[in-house]
């Protein structure tokens, strides 16, 4: 018998499949539009999402207090997002993953921050969803790497 | 605090048919292709937006944080706009965001509109 976690598992599975068999999608249109290479596994990626990740979550935390008092932490998380784009742009046009680090940082400065800002503060049942969010983007990030020639779970 | 009843059928049913035409109207050399795509955003957004509408009917949410947790969709947006044949990094972008805005859209009208049948009180 399958109990609640068990169905919520698979549904999980499913939907991260999914995801990442659109992106693999999207990376060989990518490549078959320009006729480039492939851009390989790098563990400076995985390490770089993990740690973002973290500083986002910590972040969230945070936002139930008020902006002005959280500039330094959110200063450090900007200058994370800005060293990994520029890591990933050093990888090469056809480089998916850089797409996904300027639109995450978009996110963070024209979206996250500036309702921080004018709102002064967020709720917490907002700070668990967003939480939750931020895990599964940089799941995708993570999933999406391993699955890259020379990746853990590069499949030919 | 009262529980509202919110009809996501008729929801989903109107933004499928919005996205619909905002995939014809925005990419109409590859058509089938976007309506694909942009069926397949709200498809990977549903069970979040069910339950993120719902926070937001009973004030667990602000109009403002609920706007940032389907913004929040983005990246997931802009790489499943990717997949359009020819379609740029700042065009698939648009696309995805396009599709966010009609979700939003929908949805707040929605719940705007308490008396419309669609919204009533448990």
């Amino acid at each position: 018998m399958q109990g609640k976690a068990g169905i919520k598992t698979k549904k999980t599975m499913t939907r991260k499949m999914f995801r990442l068999m659109w992106a693999l999608m999207a990376i060989s249109a990518v490549l078959m539009s320009t006729g480039c290479a492939g851009v390989k596994y790098d563990a400076v990626t995985i390490a770089n999402a993990t740690s973002v990740n973290k500083q986002l979550d910590a972040l969230a935390d945070k936002s139930t207090t008020d902006f002005s008092a959280n500039t330094t932490q959110i200063q450090q998380v900007k200058d994370s997002l800005q060293a990994a784009i520029a890591h990933e742009k050093k990888r090469g046009k056809t480089n998916i993953t850089a797409y996904m680090w300027t639109d995450i940082n978009k996110y963070f400065n024209n979206q996250f921050l500036a309702t921080w800002q004018k709102d002064s503060k967020f709720g917490q049942p907002f700070v668990n969803e967003i939480k939750k969010r931020f895990d599964e983007i940089f799941k995708y990030i993570t999933d999406l790497e391993n699955h890259k020639a020379g990746g853990p779970d590069y499949q030919k | 605090m009262p529980t509202v009843n919110i009809d996501f059928n008729a929801i989903f049913s109107e933004i499928e048919n919005q996205v619909k035409n905002l995939a014809l109207a925005t990419a109409s050399k590859y058509k089938d292709q976007a309506i694909d795509v942009g069926q397949r955003i709200v498809a990977d957004m549903k069970d979040d937006l069910i339950r993120w509408t719902q926070m937001l009917a009973n004030e667990q949410l602000s109009t403002d944080e609920f706007e940032l947790l389907v913004k929040s969709y983005e990246v997931e947006g802009a790489v499943a706009g990717l997949e359009l044949a020819g379609l740029a990094h700042v065009r698939a972008y648009d696309f995805g965001m396009s599709v966010l805005n009609v979700i939003m859209d929908v949805i707040m009208k929605v719940l705007n509109s308490l008396g419309s049948g669609l919204l009533q009180p448990k």
